[in-house]
């Protein structure tokens, strides 16, 4: 009985591979898709500062957030979320900050037009607005006209067309107070198109708050992508109100091997206000580096220098940054940017 | 006084994690044969498997520096991205024009093991990973450098070196051997070039 079972084993041991199926991509792109369908990522931040105010050495935590992003994804359609909690109120609707945001879209006609609805969805026309993006963010890296930066977002419905270089997006507003007109909301509106130059560059035009007397924002953004290394953008907004305001600003970069030397700078025309940030940075493989000098015609800004380092390890990033105010007194605080992600 | 203890013990918390986070890849060596000789696959002139431990020693261990690694879901079943050097050198016309059009993994058993992806496929993935922020930038400039292009032109004399991955669900050194086989187009004529792998030692 024993030599039976052990012949038959033998058999079905050498009939295996003869047996064995061949995986095709179309397989292998199922499984594939199967498995990514679903997502839970997210990061824990800590922000813990040293700060010398002229007087006193202060120890404390700018920020500790834990995020959690989900994602699921089936063929045309696809629920995106991320839970937040932070000691930072961050929200987009300025609203308690747990869900950032809560979304579910279709692609329809083989996604030349995408339907979002949800609440806090992020919309990524508009160009960073000069007056008042640049100077939340005064960072080199991230001032000028991208159409990948996560604005504040809106709560309601956004439609995307794309067809060919083009694309357009219409946002409406859907305001969550049950006594909201119709009319309030059709006044919201908001429309951006991108348009794609192949081998030149990105036109961004963008048009908020459309109806609202003495309320429009227009924005206008183009940038460069003809020249090798060089990075260029220029962007323009508008603002409608009692008394309107106008901004300008420019954004270049270029770089030689592993060194990028960049240059922000933004104008409050209307109050003749400005705001200039250069830049040199040093990208190794795991790690980088990057120092310069800002400078704003606002006295309560000042000027200052600053330096960050971005280290890597696994699934940590640690990133001091030294901000030295050239005040008087001289202040200064060091920020330990830690986030672990998973 | 309280706040200090709770960033004190979220600090600890974090070196726990970073010493979590430095864990050790075993580096196997693989040999890389290209089937046929030189004038037969030109410009392709070699093809190398960079196993986990020299992508990471290569581009870093973490997703903001290395865009060849997949960034997986808490608690799912992995995903992997395997890297891929490929070098090209043009010895005789003055300038050449050279399209990648597919490239296909099979292992011994004539399966296929994993998906190309091309360079938008990857800028893709990592502009609609909810996780990666603001790294995007330095990832996006990181894969419009060094990742294989879909058309580009070589002149004489020159090498060029691109990197390339395939998603896959097994991780690539699982296997003995594997078959790369990428079709492309050099000065519109279509070429087809194979490349061995397999592991030091097997047979």
């Amino acid at each position: 009985m024993k030599r039976i079972i052990l012949v038959l084993a033998l058999v079905l041991l050498v009939a295996l591979p003869v047996f064995a199926q061949e995986v095709t991509v179309e397989d292998l792109n199922k499984k594939l898709t199967a498995l990514a369908k679903y997502s839970w990522t997210g990061a824990v931040y800590l922000w813990p500062t040293f700060e010398y105010d002229g007087t006193d050495l202060l120890f404390y935590s700018g920020r500790y957030r834990l995020r959690m992003n989900f994602s699921y994804k089936d063929g045309i359609y696809g629920v995106f979320a991320r839970l937040q909690w932070s000691n930072t109120d961050m929200a987009p609707t300025g609203a308690v900050d747990i869900i950032k945001y809560a979304y579910g879209q279709v692609g329809l006609f083989n996604n030349m037009l995408i339907v979002r609805g949800g609440i806090g969805i992020p919309y990524s026309y508009t160009p960073w607005t000069a007056v008042g993006e640049n100077i939340v963010y005064v960072d080199p890296f991230f001032v000028g006209a991208k159409d990948n930066i996560v604005l504040a977002g809106i709560d309601g419905l956004k439609f995307d067309l794309n067809f060919g270089p083009a694309n357009i997006g219409i946002m409406v507003p859907v305001n969550q107070t049950a006594t909201t007109k119709l009319a309030d909301q059709i006044q919201d509106l908001a429309i951006g198109a991108k348009v794609n130059l192949e081998g030149i560059g990105v036109i961004y035009l963008c048009a908020e708050n459309l109806l609202v007397q003495n309320g429009l924002v227009f924005s206008a953004a183009f940038e460069l992508g003809a020249v090798e290394n060089l990075y260029a953008a220029a962007k323009f907004v508008y603002m409608a109100g009692a008394t309107a305001t106008m901004g300008f600003g420019v954004s270049a970069s270029y770089t030689i091997g592993s060194i990028m030397i960049a240059n922000d700078f933004v104008m409050d025309i209307t109050n003749s206000a400005f705001h200039d940030d250069i830049a040199v940075f040093y990208f190794a493989d795991t790690w980088d580096v990057y120092a310069g000098f800002a400078y704003d015609s606002d006295p309560t800004v000042g000027n200052y220098i600053f330096a960050y380092f971005d280290y890597y390890a696994g699934k940590f990033t640690l990133t001091p940054y030294l901000k030295i105010n050239l005040g008087n007194p001289v202040t200064f605080a060091l920020t330990f940017y830690m986030t672990y992600a998973f | 006084m309280k706040k200090k203890y709770i960033i004190l013990f979220i600090l600890i918390v974090f070196f726990y994690f970073y010493l979590e986070s430095c864990e050790t890849l075993e580096n196997i060596s693989y040999n890389c044969k290209i089937i046929g000789n030189f004038e037969e696959n030109k410009p392709i002139e070699n093809i190398i498997f960079l196993n986990e431990y020299l992508n990471q020693k290569k581009f870093g261990t973490n997703i903001g520096t290395n865009p060849f690694i997949y960034d997986n879901s808490i608690g799912l079943n992995k995903i992997y991205f395997n890297l891929l050097e490929i070098s090209f050198y043009e010895n005789n016309d003055n300038e050449s024009k050279v399209e990648i059009l597919n490239a296909v993994v099979l292992d011994s058993n004539a399966n296929n093991i994993g998906i190309f992806m091309k360079k938008d496929d990857l800028i893709n993935y990592w502009e609609s990973n909810q996780n990666i922020g603001k790294e995007i930038v330095k990832l996006k400039r990181k894969i419009e450098n060094l990742y294989l292009p879909n058309n580009f032109r070589i002149k004489k004399g020159e090498k060029k070196i691109y990197y390339f991955v395939f998603k896959s669900i097994q991780k690539f050194e699982e296997f003995e051997k594997f078959i790369i086989t990428i079709k492309f187009s050099y000065n519109d004529k279509i070429k087809i070039v194979k490349t061995e792998i397999s592991k030091v030692n097997s047979k």
